[in-house]
């Protein structure tokens, strides 16, 4: 057929554009975030290499030009925490009273004492380059003990919080799913009035979540700024993980079921260290 | 080494390394977690200066390491950025571009036009990302955000002698 060479080389451009086009359309299909293939592992991988280095100038910049503001802040601070430290004395001596009482009550109950899962501590080195989607990239891979699924907390406030979940894991970096990308679902319970919901990211950029499927009957039980926990059902994320807090609440006539507005323990906006819960090791 | 494929070369590095630092630095000066998209003000620039080939290739290369870093599925970034190199790469030589006014409105229009894309894809593909919804307030602080750098940007780029208007036979 003498007539397709000429045609490719009259339309080039456009062929190519095409081509293209139906390759990127073949990935697509090919591809997604439950059934990623190899090549998006190899290429994470690669180039996240790119993005530790470049974290790692922009810190080694931020460290020295607030390393003086924070000598004086430090002092300031110092002071502070001798003050603070004559407190926690005696609020350590309290602690190891209400310990053992706890552990007579527990004992007493014949209740299992919580599981203490390894952690493995990670810093957040990127994110994701565009605004539709909301990775958070970590510095520990397959090499460090990491594996897809494993559920990732943080401490914030004095709490522990869920902030989501591995889906991809590099050799030397991972990414996580937060609890807020509109396609994670968590197994949730409402700490005081004990009902069960799922908790699912928010659409629209806001780093909110929505708990659905509380029952109804909870509109009277439920309390503004109540605590969200894991349930532990579904066996993805540990029980008794704390999510967030009831902000809005939500019954409409028609429906079975509650809708609550919860806003997440973990600021996800200064988010910097997290611990990676390795469930098969206690 | 021809100017074509030294134009190439050097928009895919700039493009990819805008998408590093717009994972990492940026979000340091992020608005209410939202970044600006240096990677598609330099795609734009690219496009307009030396055709569509230059700039649709450049696309599909830093699009796939955008989404090796993202959680989106393999070749909806790609797809995005070779739609936007191709489309915008048809006007070349034919907008005059002044330092302020076209880079701005060139700027605004990329990005509606990557957000449509994105939300067509989004709902064709079932993909699990933000579909239409990403009309909402995260676009138009992006949009703000990409307006305001896109004359500087364009200034900045227009220094590389090898993104100069294109031969014709390339095109």
């Amino acid at each position: 057929m003498p007539g397709i060479p000429s045609f490719v080389r009259k339309n080039k451009n456009g062929v190519t554009f095409t081509a293209i086009l139906l390759l990127c359309l073949l990935l697509m299909l090919f591809s997604n975030r439950n059934l990623v293939l190899q090549p998006k592992k190899v290429g994470q991988s690669f180039f996240s290499v790119f993005q530790l280095s470049v974290h790692a100038v922009g810190n080694w910049f931020t460290n020295t030009v607030t390393s003086i503001r924070e000598l004086k802040r430090l002092r300031s601070e110092l002071e502070e925490a001798r003050d603070r430290l004559m407190e926690y004395e005696r609020v350590s001596r309290d602690l190891a009273e209400l310990r053992r009482e706890n552990r007579e009550l527990r004992d007493q109950l014949g209740f299992a004492r919580g599981l203490p899962f390894r952690y493995i501590a990670a810093q957040v080195i990127a994110r994701d380059p565009s605004n539709q989607f909301s990775t958070i990239t970590v510095n520990r891979g397959s090499i460090h003990g990491m594996r897809e699924g494993m559920p990732v907390i943080a401490f914030q406030g004095g709490l522990q919080g869920l902030v989501g979940r591995v889906v991809l894991v590099g050799l030397s970096s991972s990414m996580v799913q937060p609890i807020t990308d509109p396609n994670s679902y968590v197994a949730a319970r409402l700490q005081s009035s004990r009902f069960d919901g799922l908790v699912a990211g928010s659409q629209g950029g806001a780093d909110l979540l929505t708990m659905s499927y509380v029952k109804k009957l909870a509109v009277n039980e439920v309390q503004y700024g109540e605590l969200v926990i894991t349930s532990g059902m579904g066996q993805l994320f540990p029980e008794g993980i704390h999510i967030g807090r009831v902000r809005e609440m939500t019954a409409k006539g028609y429906e079975a079921s509650l809708e609550l507005e919860v806003q997440p323990i973990v600021d996800f906006s200064r988010l910097e260290f997290v611990y990676i819960i390795d469930t098969e090791k206690r | 080494m021809s100017r074509d494929l030294k134009a190439f070369l050097l928009s895919t590095g700039m493009i990819a390394l805008a998408v590093v630092l717009q994972s990492t630095l940026l979000h340091w000066v992020a608005i209410r977690g939202v970044i600006p998209d240096l990677g598609l003000i330099i795609l734009v620039f690219v496009a307009i200066r030396r055709g569509s080939m230059t700039a649709q290739l450049s696309g599909f290369a830093t699009g796939v390491v955008e989404d090796f870093l993202s959680l989106s599925p393999l070749g909806f970034h790609a797809f995005i950025r070779t739609v936007v190199g191709f489309v915008y790469g048809l006007t070349v030589g034919s907008i005059f571009v002044d330092p302020i006014l076209m880079p701005v409105l060139l700027t605004i229009a990329a990005t509606l036009f990557k957000a449509l894309i994105s939300s067509l894809l989004v709902s064709f593909l079932a993909i699990p990302a933000e579909g239409f919804s990403v009309f909402t307030g995260p676009l138009w602080i992006e949009m703000g955000y990409n307006t305001v750098l896109a004359p500087f940007l364009f200034a900045l780029l227009g220094l590389f002698k090898v993104l100069k208007p294109q031969n014709k036979e390339w095109m």
